[in-house]
């Protein structure tokens, strides 16, 4: 389903990411984990239309999208969310969910003052999608709040609710457990399963946490200044004497 | 029954503007239409500077091209032969009714924030604003040296004094609605999310480009529109009816009532409006008891810059931050979705 070829990034000469490829599948759960500085936020911006290649590409469902613009991207079926949190502050967190809504149900200006054709029938749907995933992240209650109040833990689960409403096939994750405690770890480990089996959707997932990496990945990509040093099952990953280096003998 | 508050307000306002003129002084007709014009304005200004975060500092050049259109379109051919006798056949020879000229004049100018906003609008933050300003100087200069249409610096007169009361407070309820509609539907929802993370936009598929546009085109269609009812109410102007003065009256008023919401749009120009008004009889000067105060010019001005500056400094966010009412967001907002807008002037958003 997605599939990066030679993807190669240098900054001004840096290279922060060589070579890459990497397949992922429908419905699988891919990690991708190395030391801070490794390429991997680089890699979701490749994807993501936030960052062009220097050299090689980014292939969705058999289409080059490396020269697409982000908004494009995210109309063809890739989510994210980012490291840290980037919410729509002002708006209330049901509006930030709608916002990732509406682009499956749009509306044109003479729809929007008139108030015919599309307008009544997509504003019902988008509403009714928006308050699906508030229920299913848990943040209902807090709807009408505005989305900057919101604490840490809470943020990171509506930008998830955000990111799945635009309908993605494939949901990218950067460091989704940071800042969590281990309650909110788990809960979030919970949460991605979940959303996985009920959307039926693709997760590449960036995180530091190896519990949480190693229980939900099926597979495993680890970075290392920009180089993938390995790639296989959490077992083998962790077995692996590169790895084990890359991470200073710490994780593994 | 959906739509009882709008034929309520609708009746008043018909009640207002039929029998305004024939009770009211002259003296308070004139205040409500200039109160109508502004508002007119300063809810367009709005929706670019507050909803989409694209603090532009052009809106007067819109205002002015407006009211420039408009006046050309309408001026009898007589007074077109002695005022404007260079004018190209074409223009010379049309003589429009006044809502054609209006609206003419309003698509002239979201035509013209199209066409400079598709370069403009991918700047961020100060260099918008420093840009849009450019605008504005061009558009002065351009009339100034244009005298083939404009008559230059000298006055533009003989304009027919179409605007009154009814036609104000028409167009008023017309700008306010499409603009609640538009600002409150997904269009309205993309300028929001533009502003407060283009990044987190774009990830939820919103193109930065075309949400800003239609913020800046759609604003700057009733600044047209603005204008030309403002011409035609002067009757007579110069390019320097539409400059930083104006430009210093649109900004107070609307981050005075603040910049993210439309009812702040209003509450800001009345505020405004009522004040100017009394700050323009004390400076004529009056005499308190026995203390003769003199007459202060340009007090109102000075007044104004104050009040300016102390806004954005004690409360960036204007009186109402981006609360509502109910009746403008039509229920399409959760209540209680909190006056949490806070942002400075321009502040540096990309
Ligand atoms: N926009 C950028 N401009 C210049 N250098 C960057 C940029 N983004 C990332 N880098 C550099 O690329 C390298 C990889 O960064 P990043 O992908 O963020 O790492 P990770 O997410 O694995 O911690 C780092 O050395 C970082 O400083
Ligand atoms: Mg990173």
């Amino acid at each position: 389903m997605l599939e990066t070829h030679d993807l190669t990034k240098s900054f001004k000469g840096l290279m922060a990411l060589k070579r890459h490829h990497l397949r992922v599948g429908p419905g699988e759960i891919v990690g991708v984990i190395g030391p801070n500085g490794s390429g991997k936020s680089t890699l979701f911006n490749l994807i993501s239309g936030f960052l062009r290649p220097s050299q090689g590409g980014v292939r969705f469902e058999g289409h080059e999208i490396s020269r697409l613009a982000p908004a494009t991207i995210a109309r063809l079926g890739i989510a994210r969310t980012f490291q840290g949190t980037r919410l729509f502050k002002n708006l209330s967190v049901l509006e930030n969910v709608r916002a990732g809504a509406q682009l499956r149900y749009p509306v044109n200006l003479v729809e929007a003052v008139s108030g015919w054709g599309r307008a009544r029938a997509h504003q019902t749907a988008s509403e009714g999608r928006a308050w699906g995933l508030l229920e299913l992240v848990g943040l209902a209650e807090v709807a009408a709040q505005p989305a900057g109040s919101l604490p840490y833990g809470n943020q990171r689960r509506l930008e998830i609710a955000r990111a799945l409403a635009t309908g993605p096939k494939l949901l990218m994750m950067d460091e989704p457990a940071a800042g969590l405690d281990s309650h909110e770890t788990a809960a979030l480990l919970q949460l991605i399963r979940r959303i996985r089996d009920q959307f039926e959707l693709a997760v590449i997932l960036i995180e530091h946490d190896m519990d949480l990496v190693m229980n939900l990945c099926e597979r495993i990509q680890v970075l290392a200044y920009g180089e993938t040093i390995a790639e296989g099952t959490p077992a083998e990953v962790q077995a692996d004497p590169r790895v084990r280096e890359a991470y200073l003998g710490g994780v593994a | 029954m959906k739509y009882a508050r709008l034929v309520v307000a609708l009746a008043l306002i018909g009640l207002l503007a039929g029998l305004g003129p024939h009770v009211l002084p002259e003296y308070w007709v004139r205040v409500l239409i200039v109160l109508g014009i502004n508002i007119i304005l300063v809810s367009s200004l709005g929706l670019s500077n507050g909803f989409t975060g694209v603090f532009s500092l052009g809106h007067p050049g819109f205002v002015a091209l407006g009211a420039y259109v408009s006046g050309i379109l309408t001026l009898e051919l007589t007074k077109k032969g002695a005022y404007l006798p260079d004018l190209p056949g074409f223009l010379a020879g049309v003589q429009l009714p006044f809502l054609p000229a209006t609206l003419i004049a309003g698509v002239f100018c979201a035509l013209v924030a199209v066409v400079i906003g598709i370069p403009l609008m991918r700047l961020s933050g100060n260099y918008v604003s420093v840009a849009t300003l450019g605008f504005l100087v061009i558009v002065n200069v351009v009339l100034v040296n244009a005298e083939q249409f404009t008559r230059g610096s000298r006055t533009f007169t003989g304009i027919p004094p179409y605007t009154d009361l009814g036609w104000v407070a028409g167009w008023a309820v017309v700008t306010l609605l499409v603009l609640s509609r538009v600002a409150y539907s997904p269009l309205g929802r993309a300028m929001r999310a533009t502003r407060d993370d283009p990044i987190a936009a774009q990830a939820v598929g919103i193109h930065i480009l075309p949400a800003r546009l239609m913020a800046f085109a759609l604003g700057a269609f009733f600044a047209g529109v603005g204008g030309a009812l403002y011409g035609h109410y002067l009757v007579s102007f110069s390019p320097a009816t539409f400059y930083v003065a104006m430009l210093v009256q649109q900004l107070t008023m609307l981050v005075l009532g603040g910049q993210a919401s439309l009812t702040g749009a209003v509450v800001g120009v009345s505020a405004i409006t009522l004040l100017s008004e009394v700050l323009r009889n004390l400076e004529r000067g009056f005499s308190l008891g026995s203390l003769q105060v003199p007459a202060v010019f340009g007090a109102s001005q000075i007044a104004l810059g104050f009040i300016f500056i102390l806004v954005m400094v004690y409360r960036p966010q204007g009186l109402l931050g981006d609360r509502e009412l109910p009746l403008v967001t039509g229920g399409r907002v959760a209540k209680g979705a909190g006056p949490v807008y806070k942002d400075t002037v321009g502040g540096g958003r990309t």
